[in-house]
């Protein structure tokens, strides 16, 4: 880069010849380099190319592996569904969090009325509702929850009641259809909400 | 020329563009629902502003990334997501957090009108610009709009005078809380115990999740 | 043409400016809707990439036809009212976008009316253009001319396809960033790159008075090019199928070393002259040789799958766009503006220190506004994996480094300023001393408003 300082910054104006093309070899380096990249390409590609399937995403490398992740056992099945149940159901009141509101609602997480061996007492709960005083981990409550009786089908409740005994760390058996179908065989002509004490005299085992 | 055609053209129009909403595979929810038409609006103001030039609308899987545990995705985003967008605004640098999910974790709208109106508000240092012209300063009259801004004594404006959301406003953040991606779906599995009682993978992903409810913390 | 595109390329820039100071001070001019930063953004790209990038391009492309080929542009009335449309067009897209109508996808940022526009113009040029090519008088196509060529076939096709699927809404949502990034991948890698390309296989050998290196390199950059540069662009998308990333990143690959090619029979060319006569202009190509060199290599490490997840959505993709846009294809357009001006006026610059000072500044606002952002991207896609640095460290993080891409900018639009100046000047010193009737360019000043 030597700027000729003759003249102002010429940049070859008016110069009419046309440049030629040379006959110089190609160096072997470049065919080299392509051969082996498109090896290397295609080695990548079987890899990495998802098989040119476009259901295949991110770090997943076949159908076949999304297809083993894909839910299969009942118990996902039912806590998916439950968590979108929540969704839709619970939230305005126990929060996404499970944590309830302070002063309001009661908590879900670690609660013992959730996480009791069996669920029939908090299967009664969702089916009827519950009003009146009521203590869960050691504090006092006293709101209303409304009945869900009528909105919620047997498949549903058990998938919402197998999905809060199993978020947040919560613990506890899955609920099966059957029991909650039973237990609105047995309550169908209960038409007001649970209270507490009622509850309470509902054998836990 | 036509090996590019038929490979980025062709096939995938064909395979994408015939995509429709499915069932999301364990609950059976049809996927991707329709957005509320304010939500709808709000993807226009989104679109018109740009927004797209900070923030992505992808998230990636929790091994190959820390996109799951920032809370922005619970799964990877696939083509499937942005099926009913037009267009979907994927983005392509993160220098604000990727809002895939941002429906997810975002839920408070009042918090975001603040952050709306003035992020440093909210979030001290933010880099992203104000969005005032989406607001509007008036005269108090009466009891005041039950709409106006709570603002802090610096940022408030003239005594006598509140700081109200317009429709604009409203709408691009009823976008942003219409921004959902966990469901699962086939090429986008959500990883999930084997057994159906402890959810250890899920309940992180819950925990994580809603623990980062305050986006301050991103 | 020349000068309208200059002038876009100014406007672009310091709308560039703006948005990039407001990355420091997010309240800077924040009052106005059409001034916010994502406006600016597309609207810089948009002017950068329609107002300049491909209207210096075609004007190149024109040049090298008629002059290589020793013909007359058969209907230069024509061409200017092709070039007017098209400005038309690129003022529109300006317009809309800054009053909110932008179609968000990147490299197409403008709604239908300004696109029609647009490829209206395109295509009354690019017939002339091909017109002109077949009606040559040089029976060998000089590998200029191979470029040329292809970028002006090229465009119609993949704008067409690409408007009349994204902007008249035929497409599903899913399938949209696939054709968007398709698009503009073949915009920016095939047909812009293809008329820098051209244009520095002219002016290398041509200014520095050697005969072009080896013609076997050129058909091997030609074609590695043509061919695999189409199959790329998904290397920072994450929400597409595996396979396209895949192809990606080999194509992303080969490119590299076909770009790598075309770098190396450059240097091969200049490097013959052992002269020190060569034209100044040739300082142009030089940067800009080794700005391409610069992308292909960090491009292709780049897609390296073990660096391409950290990378994704960084600064550092912007910082090769900026390297490969801003870096390769404008200082090449530029160097070309520089010599096409004189050629066609035959006059010489009026002053040395303005050309100088235009040349210095190009170049090094160029590198400091892509150097630091491709090394900043690695800090940025570290941090950002790293889950226990909250998210807003780990853009702070990378603003030390970007205040220097802003300096870049600046010093970028200092220069182009001092260039549209100093073009006005020539253009007036051209016309006060008329001596001779200018050829065909002429009137297509018009279209510079």
């Amino acid at each position: 880069m030597k700027p000729d300082r003759s003249k102002n910054f010429p940049v070859n104006a008016g110069d009419e010849t046309e440049p030629s093309i040379g006959t110089a070899e190609m160096p072997v380096a470049f065919i080299v380099i392509l051969a082996l990249l498109i090896f290397a390409g295609g080695m990548f590609l079987s890899s990495n190319g998802g098989g040119f399937n476009s259901t295949v995403y991110g770090q997943y490398s076949s159908t076949n592996e999304l297809a083993a992740l894909a839910p299969q056992d009942e118990g996902n099945k039912q806590f998916a569904q439950g968590r979108e149940v929540y969704g839709r159901t619970c939230v305005p009141c126990h929060q996404p969090s499970g944590a309830g509101v302070p002063g309001q609602f009661p908590p879900l997480v670690g609660s013992e009325w959730v996480q009791a061996p069996k669920a029939d007492r908090i299967a009664r709960i969702v089916l009827d509702g519950l009003q009146g005083p009521i203590a869960v981990k050691g504090t006092d409550w006293n709101n209303v929850m409304v009945r869900w009786k009528e909105v919620l089908n047997d498949e549903e409740i058990a998938a919402v009641l197998t999905y809060v005994r199993n978020e947040w760390g919560n613990k506890a058996d899955a609920v099966k259809v059957e029991d909650v179908k039973a237990i609105r065989a047995l309550e169908k002509d209960r038409n007001e909400a649970w209270t507490s004490a009622e509850l309470l005299k509902i054998a836990d085992q | 020329m036509s090996v590019s055609w038929y490979t980025m053209v062709f096939k995938p129009v064909l395979e994408l563009g015939r995509q429709t909403p499915v069932a999301s595979q364990p609950s059976n929810q049809i996927y991707p629902q329709p957005r509320p038409g304010f939500a709808k609006q709000g993807a226009d103001i989104y679109r018109a502003n740009g927004c797209v030039t900070c923030h992505t609308q992808q998230a990636r899987d929790g091994n190959t990334s820390s996109d799951k545990a920032r809370g922005w995705g619970v799964r990877l985003t696939v083509a499937q997501d942005y099926l009913l967008d037009q267009p979907p605004q994927l983005g392509w640098i993160r220098l604000g957090p990727d809002l895939s999910n941002a429906g997810a974790r975002l839920a408070d709208a009042k918090y975001q009108l603040l952050h709306l109106y003035n992020p440093q508000m909210v979030m001290k240092g933010s880099k992203m610009p104000p969005y005032k012209f989406l607001f509007e300063t008036r005269k108090i009259r009466n009891q005041g709009s039950s709409e106006a801004l709570t603002l802090a004594p610096e940022y408030s404006p003239a005594a006598g005078y509140e700081v109200v959301p317009t429709d604009n406003a409203k709408a691009v953040v009823a976008y942003v809380m219409s921004l959902r991606s966990d469901l699962p779906l086939f090429e986008a599995p959500m990883p999930q115990p084997k057994t159906n009682a402890p959810a250890t993978d899920a309940t992180n992903n819950a925990a994580s999740a809603t623990s980062t409810n305050s986006p301050a913390a991103k | 043409m020349v000068g309208a595109s200059v002038l876009w390329l100014l406007l672009g820039s310091a709308l560039g400016l703006i948005a990039s100071v407001k990355m420091h001070g997010p309240h800077f001019l924040a009052d106005f809707s059409f001034l916010t930063y994502g406006r600016l953004v597309f609207a810089q790209n948009a002017l950068f990439l329609y107002g300049f990038a491909l209207q210096a391009g075609l004007a190149v492309a024109l040049w090298l036809i008629a002059r290589l080929g020793r013909s007359v542009i058969p209907n230069a009335t024509l061409v200017s009212a092709g070039a007017i449309l098209w400005n038309i067009g690129v003022l529109a897209a300006l317009l809309l976008i800054l009053a909110g109508e932008t179609t968000g996808l990147w490299r197409l940022e403008f709604p239908a009316p300004a696109a029609m526009t647009l490829f209206i113009a395109f295509i009354v040029i690019a017939i002339i253009a091909l017109m002109n090519l077949k009606a040559r008088n040089v029976q060998t196509m000089y590998p200029s001319l191979w470029f040329a060529q292809t970028g002006l076939f090229w465009f119609p096709w993949v704008f067409a396809g690409a408007t009349y699927l994204l902007l008249f809404g035929l497409l599903r949502g899913s399938a949209v960033p696939v054709i968007a990034g398709w698009y503009g991948q073949n915009f920016v890698g095939v047909v812009l790159s293809g008329f820098a390309l051209g244009a520095a296989y002219y002016f290398v050998p041509k200014l520095s008075n050697q005969p072009l290196h080896s013609h076997a390199l050129a058909v091997f950059g030609f074609w590695t090019v043509i061919i695999f540069a189409p199959l790329g662009g998904f290397s920072n998308v994450s929400a597409v199928p595996r396979w396209l990333t895949g192809l990606s990143a080999v194509s992303q690959w080969v490119v590299s070393v076909g770009m790598l090619a075309n770098a190396y029979n450059f240097y091969c060319t200049w490097k013959a002259d052992r002269s020190a006569s060569s034209s100044p202009g040739l300082s142009y190509f030089k940067a800009s040789t080794g700005m391409l060199a610069l992308w292909a290599v960090l491009g292709a490490w780049g897609t390296l799958p073990s660096n391409s997840n950290t990378l994704m959505f960084t600064h550092f993709h912007t910082g090769l766009s900026v390297l490969l846009e801003y870096g390769f294809i404008g200082l090449t357009l530029l160097g070309s503006l520089t010599v096409v001006a004189t050629t066609l006026m035959k006059l010489e610059w009026p002053s040395a220190s303005f050309s100088k000072a235009h040349l210095i500044l190009s170049i090094l606002g160029v590198a400091v506004m892509s150097f630091p952002l491709c090394a900043v991207g690695m800090t940025h896609g570290l941090a950002l994996a790293d889950p226990s640095v909250p998210f807003l460290d780990a853009v702070k993080r990378t603003f030390p480094m970007f205040a220097l891409t802003t300096i870049g900018l600046l010093l970028f639009c200092i220069g182009q300023a001092l260039f549209l100046l100093h073009f006005v000047q020539l253009a007036v010193k051209s016309f006060v001393s008329c001596c001779r009737p200018i050829e065909w360019i002429t009137p297509e000043k018009g279209g510079s408003k």
